[in-house]
């Protein structure tokens, strides 16, 4: 079963993952570290039938693919904090009409214009509150080339089938990495549901999975679509018990199918005393730490978060196993940590662990870590 | 007009009384009736704003966006899928200044959508402030001592922009406006048709322009056909909207793309 | 901190030297040979004519940890890139620079690296070629001549993957030339 192995790059995995798992539109504006996205679906997009526009900024980025979204096309755009910071009203409004997009958003050091070509984990919450008002998202944490490419398939799939955008958060160092992957097997791919009958059409009518049947424009049948509350009709209300019963759907079509999203990568959790919590890169340097310790006779353990968003409190503390340490590293000053000492509350000793000097956190810092905290 | 093409179950709309809305909508119907256009091939994207209500009455396929954003979001529409006539409904608030850096991309590009400006010279639905288009020393809420800014020309913007096809026209002007809006949306590229309605909530009541019924007949003084305004000297067209067809050009298409290579 | 078959090398010089492209080669005929590699490098602005940076990691098995940490090799093809990325190495470290641009840097000595040698790399490249282009392929003959990382043949046709065909004969002498480099310093035993 040996695959083809090829050496590729974190943005070109996201590409060519995105075009495998059907997506056919493109729109975005370049911005580092994520512009190679851009550069590279420019050339390939006409090639398998697609179409690729630079915008003049990223709100109109996002804007143009929730409209080919509309329209019926699998899309994606790619950004970096900045762009993304811009990318939120129309976020918002994805989740809101439920079109189903993906966004890359490739973390480079903030605050503001940060340092363009410097990592960070810094946009961690963003993906999560960055728009106003109560609205949930999925957010996928690829910590490999590899993984770029799989999750990118993974999230347009999660898109289509939940009618609800998807963010795959990567970062400079991912996006620039270069490593073997085999691509050659070809993924699966879920569609969109789309209504059958125009009789009685309701666009935001659901059955059980909460997941609606929007049909695309140009169907011949006569979608309304608004960022306003709506009901199942699609059309504008301030009534608030549909406005109630509209936000808690657009919550509990994720809730729902928890098992179907949530992903974590554990590793020697059963009988870890001290355990990882971390995302992304960082995790890289956590798994070569953890295998350290361990030679040094040290119980230690690992969580990766593949699927940061939804957060289930309650996997998260199943998953955890009974590790009376938990050591949270992370490129920020402590946003996933928040997250963990929620779950955790004062049982277990929670300890951040954050690097915010645009480098990441090696597996030697690490154990000088747990040295020096004597953990 | 076609009544099947209204949800009169959405009716009464949300205008004032003596909108000027109505009546560009009903315009636009006009022209997509007479264009004959397949209703399910009609696709209305708006913005954010009074007139950009316009189109969830309407019963094509209609997308509310928000503020601002309904050029990309028929962009992406247009470009996922060709065969769809797609025009944006705005107001002078919504695309010229929220939206103006959408709005004069979209005509450089040239893409094949129409933008109808429902131009009432202030934002209504927020309580009449000042909007790019709103004319120099005129009062809203907020320029109480007169705006000191000068407004855009849209018609000049749009074609400084690389629009090929611009038309400007009035809601006194009927047939006019139907006219324009028909061959806006049969043109072959990015279209616009500043149409020009009142406001007598706001923008009326602040620049004493008298009752709605007033300020849609005023129009007939103070707008000159293009045709009569090129007979007339510059003083003579002082305080003069001219109305009528700047810009009719064949749409851009570039000599240099190459076919895309095969995939490799 | 790095396994005993974990190859780690560094290569610092000025943009359009094609040191990133010099590792992308070397890392594509370590696949070849079913190897596991991570390649990186530094980004933006400086990257273009001014200090650059690329790294490789080589190994038999996963690679968690994607960058270098404790080079095996460091590779200084200007004394700007030596001063910005020559720290972090340890007596593990075999250092090579370009003696044609820089004088041997006396703050590296037995105590604090593996082995020091200074060839002069662009003026050979100059004389023997005549050519400035191609220091990147010398290199990757000056690296394979010292550790044997891959096999020369995977690293010719990753070279062929890489360069229009106008231009192989030309590199695959570079290629040929940087390991010429290393067998006579090695027989005339000189070492700096």
């Amino acid at each position: 079963m040996s695959e083809k192995m090829v050496l590729m790059q974190g943005n070109e995995a996201v590409a060519e993952g995105a075009i495998a798992a059907g997506v056919r539109f493109y729109a975005g504006y370049p911005i580092t570290p994520s512009s190679e996205i851009a550069e590279i679906m420019a050339k390939r997009m006409p090639q398998v039938g697609g179409t690729f526009m630079q915008m003049e900024d990223e709100i109109a980025s996002i804007m143009a693919i929730v409209g080919a979204s509309m329209a019926g096309k699998k899309v994606l755009t790619a950004t970096s904090g900045p762009g993304f910071s811009l990318m939120q009203e129309g976020l918002g409004y994805a989740c809101m009409v439920e079109a189903p997009i993906v966004i890359l958003d490739s973390m480079r050091y903030g605050p503001s214009t940060g340092m363009a070509t410097k990592v960070s984990q810094m946009d961690l919450m963003q993906t999560r509150w960055g728009t106003h008002g109560d609205h949930w998202v999925i957010v996928l944490s690829p910590s490999s080339v590899e993984e770029s490419y799989q999750l990118t398939i993974r999230a347009v799939n999660l898109a289509e089938k939940y009618r609800n955008p998807v963010i795959v958060l990567s970062d400079e160092t991912i996006s620039h990495l270069r490593e073997p992957i085999g691509i050659s097997i070809p993924p699966t791919i879920v569609d969109r549901r789309l209504p059958t009958k125009k009789a009685g059409y309701l666009p935001y009518k659901t059955d059980e999975s909460l997941v609606p049947t929007v049909a695309n424009v140009g169907t011949g049948f006569r979608t309304s679509f608004t960022g306003l509350v709506h009901g199942e009709s699609g059309f504008q209300t301030a009534n608030g018990h549909v406005a109630e019963a509209l936000v808690e759907r657009l919550r509990d079509k994720l809730f729902n199918n928890l098992d179907d999203i949530i992903q974590f990568e554990t590793d020697r959790v059963e009988d870890a005393d001290i355990l990882f919590m971390s995302f992304g890169i960082t995790a890289r340097g956590v798994s070569e730490s953890v295998e350290s310790l361990r030679s040094h006779g040290r119980k230690a353990g690992s969580l990766r978060f593949i699927t940061l968003f939804p957060f289930d409190d309650d996997r998260v503390r199943k998953a955890a196993g009974n590790a009376r340490t938990i050591v949270v590293p992370e490129l920020n000053s402590g946003q996933l940590v928040l997250l963990v000492k929620r779950v955790f509350g004062d049982s277990r000793k929670v300890v951040p662990m954050n690097k915010i000097n645009g480098d990441l956190i090696s597996p030697q810092e690490i154990l000088n870590f747990v040295r020096e905290e004597n953990l | 007009m076609r009544p099947d093409f209204l949800r009169c179950e959405r009716l009464p709309n949300i205008w004032c009384p003596g909108c000027g809305n109505g009546i560009v909508l009903r315009a636009l119907l006009e022209a997509i009736d007479q264009l004959q256009l397949d209703p399910d091939k009609v696709v209305l994207v708006s913005g954010i704003g009074c007139s950009s209500r316009a189109p969830a009455y309407t019963a094509f396929d209609n997308v509310h966006t928000l503020h601002g954003r309904a050029i990309p979001v028929a962009t992406g529409i247009k470009m996922a899928n060709p065969d769809l006539t797609v025009i944006v409904v705005t107001g002078d608030g919504d695309g010229s200044a929220i939206g103006g850096n959408h709005l004069i991309h979209a005509a450089r590009r040239d893409v094949d959508i129409t933008v109808v400006v429902f131009n009432n010279y202030n934002y209504g639905m927020t309580g009449g402030q000042a909007s790019p288009l709103t004319p120099s020393s005129s009062i809203t809420t907020t320029t109480p001592n007169g705006n000191l800014d000068r407004p855009f020309d849209l018609v000049k913007l749009a074609a400084g922009a690389g629009a090929t096809y611009v038309a400007r026209s009035g809601i006194y002007f009927t047939k006019h406006l139907v006219d324009h809006l028909k061959k806006a949306i049969a043109h072959d590229g990015f279209s616009l048709v500043d149409a020009v309605a009142q406001c007598p909530t706001y923008f009326g009541r602040f620049n004493k322009k008298g009752s709605a019924g007033q300020m849609v007949t005023s129009q007939k003084d103070w707008m000159v056909l293009k045709s009569v305004a090129e007979k007339k000297t510059p003083e003579e067209l002082v305080g003069k909207t001219i109305i009528g067809e700047f810009v009719k050009i064949e749409r851009h298409s570039p000599a240099s793309a190459a076919a895309p290579k095969e995939q490799a | 901190m790095s396994n005993d078959n974990r190859f780690e090398l560094r290569m610092t010089g000025s943009g359009g030297q094609g040191l990133i492209l010099g590792s992308i080669i070397l890392a594509e005929a370590a696949i070849m040979e079913g190897k596991i590699v991570t390649q990186s490098q530094v980004y933006g602005a400086e990257a273009r004519g001014g200090t650059t940076k690329a790294e490789l990691v080589i190994s038999n098995k996963h690679i968690a940890y994607p960058k270098v940490t404790d080079p095996d090799l460091l590779a200084a093809m200007t004394s700007e890139g030596l001063k910005q990325y020559g720290g972090g190495i340890s007596r593990k470290t075999r250092v090579v620079v370009d003696s044609s641009v820089m004088s041997a840097p006396d703050f590296l000595n037995e105590e604090n690296c593996r082995g020091l040698l200074a060839l002069p790399i662009r003026s050979t490249l100059i004389s023997r070629l005549e050519s400035e282009l191609g220091l990147n392929i010398v290199l990757l003959g000056i690296i394979e001549g010292l550790t044997a990382i891959v096999h020369v043949e995977m690293l010719r046709k990753a070279v062929a993957m890489h360069i229009k065909k106008q231009f192989l004969d030309f590199n695959m002498k570079a290629l040929d030339l940087g390991m010429e480099m290393v067998e006579a310093q090695a027989k005339t035993g000189i070492r700096i």
